[in-house]
């Protein structure tokens, strides 16, 4: 049957064919049954904005398939992506748990299916499931992790061309496709988006991706990038 | 945050640390969690590569440390060391899940610890974003 953006959509989590490969739905049918009821299924374009940081918290959105970003401001306006999230996160959950505003903003990148849980049922559901607190407290400590990495790349880099490397390899290590040209990473974020993500200019991605590209280091085709040499990217990151 | 440490309290074996102790290392599996009564830890990250460490956030009196890999049952990703005497109480992690095992009703303020954390992060990535 046609669906909106050409997605697979699956209403109903009971249903879900990839629940047990999700972090966060991976529960028991009483949990996944009570989740069914309170949540809302919505399809969104490539573009949508969830959230913006600064927003009162309306809910959780679970990130069923599709990608988001998840961007902030640095304390000198600029733009800065913390995070690319992938399908089966909780997204805005720290934010509706705290009841504090979003601390980021959630824009996705490509069509997406996601369930919105407002507050008020969310919190209902916590205090009713404890499975779904586990399951909750997982995916925060995820996003807390992947928070903690971000701080070791920025903190430890001492150059903008070991910030790119350490992100390509970060990019091989979480979602690369082995080829027989090199490592496939499909790559859906303009250079303005990569720079967004080092805290460089779009400028100096594109110097550095050309100059990388030189030094046979990878490889571009359309939105594919092939890292080409491991060993030469992991030469970068000299800590 | 004092519901949990009143919870934690029958549980935790308390020790007075001199400044300089590590609390836990970087790449050290979860052993538990360390509610510091007082003084300060300072959470570092290290390059696998040269070892060169650099102290990013700091804890204070209050705060729980832990807890995310407690419960995910992930290694520690920075090493806590105390940056002042401190009075730190530490509970296994197997007692720290069977407590909430036991008490549900926890389970919120877990969540709410560790999504401080979230945000305290996001704030160390601005400041580090600018500079």
């Amino acid at each position: 049957m046609p669906s909106p953006y050409n997605l697979e959509v699956e209403y109903n989590c009971g249903e879900c064919r990839v629940r047990a490969e999700r972090l966060f739905c991976n529960m028991g049918e009483p949990a996944v049954q009570a989740l069914d009821a309170v949540k809302f299924t919505g399809l969104y374009p490539k573009g949508s904005l969830l959230f913006v940081e600064g927003e009162e918290p309306r809910g959780i959105f679970i990130l069923c398939s599709g990608r988001a970003k998840l961007t902030t401001s640095s304390t000198e306006g600029k733009t800065l992506i913390v995070k690319i999230a992938e399908p089966g996160e909780v997204l805005g959950a720290s934010a509706t748990i705290l009841g504090k505003p979003y601390e980021v903003s959630a824009e996705t990148i490509e069509p997406s299916q996601l369930n919105f849980v407002k507050r008020d049922d969310f919190l209902k559901y916590l205090n009713t499931h404890a499975e779904a607190c586990l399951h909750t407290a997982q995916q925060l400590s995820e996003k807390y992790h992947s928070a903690q990495r971000e701080i070791r790349s920025l903190g430890l880099s001492q150059t903008t061309s070991e910030k790119l490397a350490r992100l390509l390899l970060d990019w091989c290590d979480r979602g690369g496709e082995l080829t027989a040209k090199g490592i496939r990473l499909k790559v859906l974020l303009t250079h303005e988006e990569i720079a967004q993500m080092i805290g460089t200019t779009r400028e100096t991605v594109t110097r550095l991706l050309s100059d990388f590209k030189k030094k046979k280091m990878i490889d571009v085709k359309g939105s594919s990038l092939f890292v080409l040499s491991r060993p030469q990217l992991e030469h970068l990151v000299s800590v | 945050m004092s519901s949990i440490a009143e919870m934690l309290s029958p549980y935790e074996t308390v020790t007075s640390l001199p400044a300089g102790t590590v609390l836990f290392r970087e790449g050290d599996e979860a052993d538990g969690v360390y509610y510091l009564h007082s003084g300060e830890a300072t959470l570092s990250f290290s390059s696998p590569r040269t070892r060169q460490a650099r102290a990013l956030l700091v804890a204070s009196a209050g705060e729980i440390l832990g807890v995310s890999c407690a419960v995910s049952g992930r290694k520690h990703d920075c090493s806590a060391t105390t940056r002042s005497a401190c009075v730190a109480g530490f509970v296994e992690r197997d007692r720290f899940l069977r407590l909430l095992d036991e008490k549900p009703s926890l389970w919120l303020t877990v969540l709410r610890l560790i999504s401080t954390n979230i945000s305290a992060c996001w704030d160390c990535i601005r400041t580090l974003h600018a500079h």
